[in-house]
């Protein structure tokens, strides 16, 4: 239960997140604010409306409902393509190489864009999307074990250490990240000094 | 890569390197990089390897309702995450403290853990323990398992509790003179002097064949002879064990099928510790052949006794007590025993509408094994011991229908000259009950 509370809360704020994205990119675009990536934007803005909740919940309970219905994966990649795609339009700003405007291809956004800002959202989701699919696991693993009347000790140090390495795991991964974009924005600078 | 999910993981990092390459862009390579460590980080865990699981038992024969400890040690060398160890356990088992089913987390470095449980067995029966099932996982499902079995397999033979009859042996001394004049039931087993030879029956033992005079009248159908012994005045005893599957009613330690087994092994143990030949056969088992016990005496015949009680499965009721009796016809006409029929009296109650062919083939057996011994003997002694099932009571119902059935069989069986003993597990043991009517076999 606890699992699948959390599962729920994590699900919740990825999408509240990726609504988040959406907004953001919606002025860098160029679009008007009637446009519907503002819309869907609204929640974390002070203007949250109850019909961007009422989305958010909506999609929630499709989870859900595929998940009862057995589709384990279909649900999950749903939700994953919805959290990411809104992050295309910051990580175009950073493109250094455009070669595409030789093919007369002119996609600029407007306004400066922080890596580190829009780095630290991609990952955060990527991360959010790694442990939505590793609690799914666990979810199934909970089950497995109450279905085979493992007592709950049992059941509680098993999710407590998958939990942990789940930590370590992410940590592990946010670190190697964070190393690589400084790396990356050392070698950067180093191109701009020579 | 074992599972699809890793590959659409690796997929992703990988599309997101080439567009971060192939865009200059540092935000999708720094994506990249973490969807890939994450990936490769989680499939590079193997899963615990390298497991034992070592079993110990204390013996191998167990009473019923004993708690055995079955001591299980785990062991792993290699590998990160859980190992499930299951060891698969009769229906009839009841664990009582621990679990056969465990799961255990193992972090880098060997691993040793003390998984021990007890079990109990309410079911008297030969069991098997077979090997245990292990099964490691890698953390987070990122690979397949691997699975395995270890330890050794266990046979186990649960026997029936026998109550202690030193309270009936007490009463026994006390009237030792009576029993001597009572005790006029001959017997034909374990007996030195010669009486004649005849022809070999099924149930003999081998060690009476008589090998040099068998061959000397060998012929194309001859079967071989036999010593018959002049028998002595030692006491007789037979039992008729009902096995059916009537008998196996209520919760496993209190149903009347166990309650035979135990008055079966406590009759014996109470006569053949007086010197007393005993045969017993139990009848409506799961085979349908029913099982016979030879009759001999002393300590060996009580572990014969208690091994075939051991190993007794119900079965559905297609033998009578008469039929049983006609099978064992030529150990009865040769020990003239005194008789114990251990069954539920109330399952031969002739309702409204059935058949009083069942009631009347009973008492035609009563009658039989009453008239085994001629009148000069003594009159021959044949007890009924109803072994009443658990029957839930409310101080309004008054005699329930079962009783109320149980006395009207027992009334007509007092008639044909039986002794029915009444007997209900669940308010006194079989030794109590023996200890009253005792007086009444003077």
């Amino acid at each position: 239960m606890r699992i699948v509370v959390v599962e729920t809360l994590l699900l919740t704020g990825l999408l509240l997140l990726a609504s988040y994205v959406a907004w953001d990119a919606g002025p860098a675009l160029g679009l008007p604010e009637s446009h519907w990536l503002n819309w869907l934007a609204g929640p974390l803005t002070w203007s949250m409306t109850l019909e961007v909740l009422l989305v958010v919940l909506l999609l929630v309970a499709a989870y859900w409902a595929l998940q009862a219905l057995g589709y384990n994966q279909l649900p999950f990649w749903l939700i994953a393509l919805l959290a990411i795609l809104p992050h295309s339009v910051p990580a175009w700003g950073h493109n250094q190489l455009k070669w595409y405007e030789l093919f007369g291809l002119r996609l600029e956004l407007i306004g400066e864009r922080f890596l580190f800002w829009d780095a630290a959202l991609f990952l955060a989701v990527l991360a959010g999307l790694i442990a939505l699919y590793r609690l799914m696991g666990l979810r199934n693993l909970v089950r497995r074990m109450v279905l085979q009347g493992i007592s709950e000790s049992d059941r509680r140090q098993v999710l407590q250490y998958e939990a942990l390495l789940l930590a370590g795991l992410l940590a592990a991964g946010l670190l190697l990240a964070l190393f690589t974009v400084l790396v990356a924005a050392l070698l950067g600078q180093y191109g701009e000094f020579i | 890569m074992s599972q699809p999910s890793h590959v659409i993981w690796i997929a992703l990092s990988l599309v997101l390197l080439l567009l971060g390459l192939s865009l200059g862009n540092v935000l999708l390579l720094t994506v990249a990089v973490f969807v890939l460590l994450t990936t490769l980080l989680t499939t590079a865990l193997p899963p615990p390897s390298g497991i034992v699981v070592e079993r110990e038992l204390p013996r191998a024969v167990f009473w019923v309702g004993d708690t055995l400890s079955v001591r299980r040690e785990l062991s792993a060398e290699r590998g990160i995450g859980p190992i499930f160890v299951h060891d698969d356990l009769p229906t009839e088992a009841e664990v009582v403290q621990g679990s056969n089913l465990r799961v255990v987390w193992k972090w880098p470095g060997r691993l040793n853990v003390d998984i021990s449980y007890q079990v109990r067995f309410p079911k008297r029966g030969l069991y098997v323990l077979p090997e245990s099932n292990w099964e490691s996982r890698a953390p987070f499902g990122a690979s397949r398992g691997i699975s395995g079995v270890s330890g050794s397999a266990f046979e186990l033979s649960i026997v029936p509790r026998i109550r202690n009859v030193t309270l009936l042996n007490d009463i026994r001394v006390v009237r030792r003179i009576d029993r001597q004049q009572d005790d006029l039931a001959q017997t034909g087993a374990a007996m030195d002097e010669f009486k004649e030879l005849r022809p070999y029956q099924p149930g003999d033992s081998f060690k009476r064949i008589n090998w040099k005079a068998s061959a000397r009248v060998a012929g194309a159908n001859s079967s071989p002879l036999v010593n018959e012994l002049e028998p002595d005045n030692k006491r007789g005893v037979w039992i008729f064990l009902d096995i059916a599957n009537y008998m196996d009613v209520g919760v496993p330690l209190w149903n009347p099928l166990e309650s035979t087994v135990e008055a079966s092994g406590t009759l014996a143990q109470y006569y053949l510790s007086r010197g007393s030949t005993l045969g017993a056969y139990a009848y409506n088992d799961s085979s349908g052949a029913g099982e016979l016990l030879t009759p001999e005496t002393g300590k060996r015949q009580f572990n014969r006794l208690m091994e075939m009680l051991t190993g007794l499965k119900p079965g559905p009721a297609r033998q009578d007590l008469l039929q049983s009796v006609e099978r064992c016809k030529s150990f009865l006409y040769r020990i003239k025993p005194d008789v114990f029929i251990i069954t539920r009296l109330d399952v031969h109650y002739v309702r409204p509408g059935e058949d009083a062919a069942r009631l009347e083939r009973l008492k035609t057996a009563i009658r039989g094994l009453i008239s085994l011994r001629p009148r000069s003997m003594g009159p021959s002694r044949v007890r009924v011991v109803h072994v009443g099932p658990l029957e839930a009571q409310s101080p309004s119902s008054g005699l329930g229908l079962t009783r109320w059935e149980t006395v009207h069989v027992a009334r007509e069986l007092r008639e044909k000259g039986a002794y029915v003993i009444e007997w209900e597990p669940e308010r006194e043991e079989f030794t109590s009950v023996l200890v009253r009517h005792i007086s009444v076999y003077k």
